[in-house]
């Protein structure tokens, strides 16, 4: 049996833009919604590539699990190995041919909050008119975007840093291994109370596959990512493919 | 309050204000810039004070002035930044004043990189500083924990009127965890009638830590001994892991290190192999009397850091040779797996990996 990826999300799949770019300050689940993305995009049989662009956070960046991603065929664009542990913000040449050339799919991880989406400035138009989607990851348990105000604050700021829109919400509440189905689904109500108050809509909501028994996915109105956690700590990945940044 | 997700440097900042740490002075520097980050929105709010110095150097020379002058002033710094700033540490102990430093722990020596370390145990709790004197050291090892060791090391600072360092390596000050703040209640503290707060009405205070007088700087030296042997009475805190059931090995891991431990006991426990933690969490006093009494059933102690071996001086201090002693660790920002554990203890077991 194949393993479940998607719920309620042939629409979604159908009518997926070619780039795809996730932000969302850290805590948010960011990283680690964008790279089940490019995985999930990657078992249907699509070309994908994925650039981690984050130059806020020091740790835990999609660039920690670049072995097991590329074992998996997704092409992954970083700084050169020999920076990749620099805290320098570094944007590798490479991510806009990637964004310019239109054969494959492309996942943009995005680091932090508008001080961290500033480096989009420098790369957004790199595309067609309508040629990618601005997806901001939402937490309802971060601090700053506990709030529909404070979630369409953020939009605001970032769409102002990087020049980019930011049209949909990925709805991501958890509280990693403490998450249940009361806090997804206070996510969602948070989501919507979002979107209700500007102009973004809901893309889809992840949900880790261990809490998937407990929520209702199917009737939840929105197609729903089964996530598989990647970006774990040093103590939590024995025998699973997750970060291998700490482990040599 | 509901659980929210947190960073720890985050958390440690919000516990921080919380305790009334509303004086804060920092230089930032990966891993922990975002203590300060998150304080440079916060403390307004409070009607705190933050405040970016010109280095590090800076900055602990202004815990020493609010310190003297009576206020909760404390700062964050990681392994070079805390460097600079132990010649003003040094200073406040001698002059007896209360202080909170955080020291988000990265690779070294020398400038070295942002990845995790435990590399300053040595210099945290042997003084750090120049001339006789200790500080009391905290070793959170998740980030609700840190959220508990913040108001306690301002009570601390307060009540021994010395230095307080919390250290935590990089993963603690980067890791997201839920976390929840709950309200803390200490005794009441003595008034802080040495502070130089103003000295109408009565008779001028002064912070000073220059003793031309061999008399009057031995007797300081032997209050600032006395205080630290009241620390080593009082202040011991540590966890145990697995000491209720048979075990053959004792290990011992702090911070980061000794989640790890946990993991790989776990995974020893399914070989049948009984081994167990204790995981100090003041790190000066080390729990030495503790560890004496759990190491009677063991064949050997293991000592697991992130460092060349540090703390395994202690744990030796702690058995009197009266058990052998290993050491397993990696350096340069790598942290032990827990299969490298596992494989450590067989290998040391006799049983092969």
């Amino acid at each position: 049996m194949p393993v479940t990826r998607w719920i309620g999300a042939e629409a979604l799949l159908a009518g997926l833009k070619r780039v795809n770019v996730f932000c969302g300050g850290y805590g948010s689940g960011k990283t680690e919604v964008a790279v089940n993305f490019a995985l999930h995009l990657s078992e249907e049989g699509r070309k994908v590539r994925i650039a981690d662009l984050d130059i806020v956070n020091p740790y835990f960046r999609s660039r920690e699990v670049r072995a097991a991603l590329r074992a998996r065929g997704i092409e992954v664009l970083v700084p050169e190995e020999r920076l990749v542990n620099a805290d320098l913000p570094i944007v590798s040449p490479e991510v806009k041919g990637a964004l310019e050339s239109g054969d494959q799919s492309v996942v943009l991880d995005l680091g932090g909050d508008p001080a961290g989406a500033r480096v989009m400035a420098s790369l957004s138009g790199g595309w067609e008119d309508g040629d990618y989607d601005g997806l901001l990851v939402v937490n309802s348990r971060r601090p700053f975007t506990g709030t529909a105000d404070a979630v369409v604050k953020v939009i605001a700021d970032i769409e102002a840093a990087s020049g980019m829109r930011i049209g949909k919400l990925v709805v991501n509440s958890h509280l990693i291994d403490q998450t249940d189905r009361a806090v997804i689904e206070e996510g969602i109500r948070l989501a919507e109370e979002a979107t209700g108050s500007s102009a973004a809509t809901i893309a889809f909501v992840a949900v880790e596959r261990r809490t998937l028994e407990d929520f209702d996915a199917e009737g939840c109105g929105y197609p729903v990512m089964v996530l598989d956690r990647m970006m774990l700590k040093p103590w939590e990945n024995v025998g699973s493919p997750g970060s291998d940044r700490f482990r040599h | 309050m509901a659980k929210v997700l947190m960073k720890g440097n985050e958390a440690i900042a919000e516990a921080a204000v919380r305790a009334g740490g509303l004086c804060y002075f920092c230089y930032p520097i990966t891993p922990q810039s975002e203590v300060a980050e998150y304080l440079s929105r916060r403390m307004p709010e409070v009607g705190g004070t933050f405040l970016q110095g010109e280095s590090e150097v800076a900055v602990s020379n202004m815990l020493y002035g609010a310190a003297g002058a009576g206020v909760r002033a404390w700062s964050t710094s990681s392994s070079p930044g805390i460097s600079l700033m132990m010649e003003a540490l040094s200073y406040i102990a001698a002059s007896e004043l209360p202080t909170v430093v955080v020291n988000i722990v990265r690779t070294g020596p020398g400038l070295g990189g942002i990845l995790p370390s435990q590399g300053d145990y040595l210099q945290a709790v042997k003084g750090g500083g120049h001339g006789d004197y200790r500080c009391l050291v905290y070793a959170p090892s998740s980030v609700q924990e840190a959220v508990e060791l913040m108001p306690l090391a301002f009570d601390r600072a307060d009540r021994y009127r010395n230095p307080v360092i919390v250290l935590g390596d990089g993963m603690i000050g980067q890791m997201m965890e839920p976390v929840e703040f709950r309200e803390h209640e200490f005794p009441p503290l003595p008034p802080k009638d040495w502070a130089t707060d103003g000295c109408k009405g009565r008779k001028p205070n002064i912070v000073n830590s220059l003793y031309l007088d061999p008399v009057k700087e031995e007797e300081l030296n032997q209050r600032l001994a006395a205080k630290y042997e009241r620390m080593k009475q009082n202040e011991v805190m540590y966890e145990e892991y697995m000491t209720d059931r048979p075990y053959e090995v004792l290990l011992v891991a702090y911070g980061t290190t000794a989640r790890v431990c946990k993991t790989a006991i776990k995974k020893l426990a399914e070989d049948r192999i009984g081994a167990a933690l204790l995981r100090p969490i003041t790190l000066f006093p080390f729990p030495s009397a503790r560890l004496y009494e759990l190491a009677k059933p063991v064949k050997f102690l293991m000592s697991v850091e992130m460092s060349c071996g540090q703390m395994v001086e202690d744990v030796e201090l702690g058995v009197r040779c009266e058990k052998p002693v290993y050491f397993y660790g990696r350096q340069g920002g790598l942290v032990p797996t827990p299969e490298e554990v596992v494989d450590q203890v067989k290998k040391r077991l006799g049983k092969g990996a």
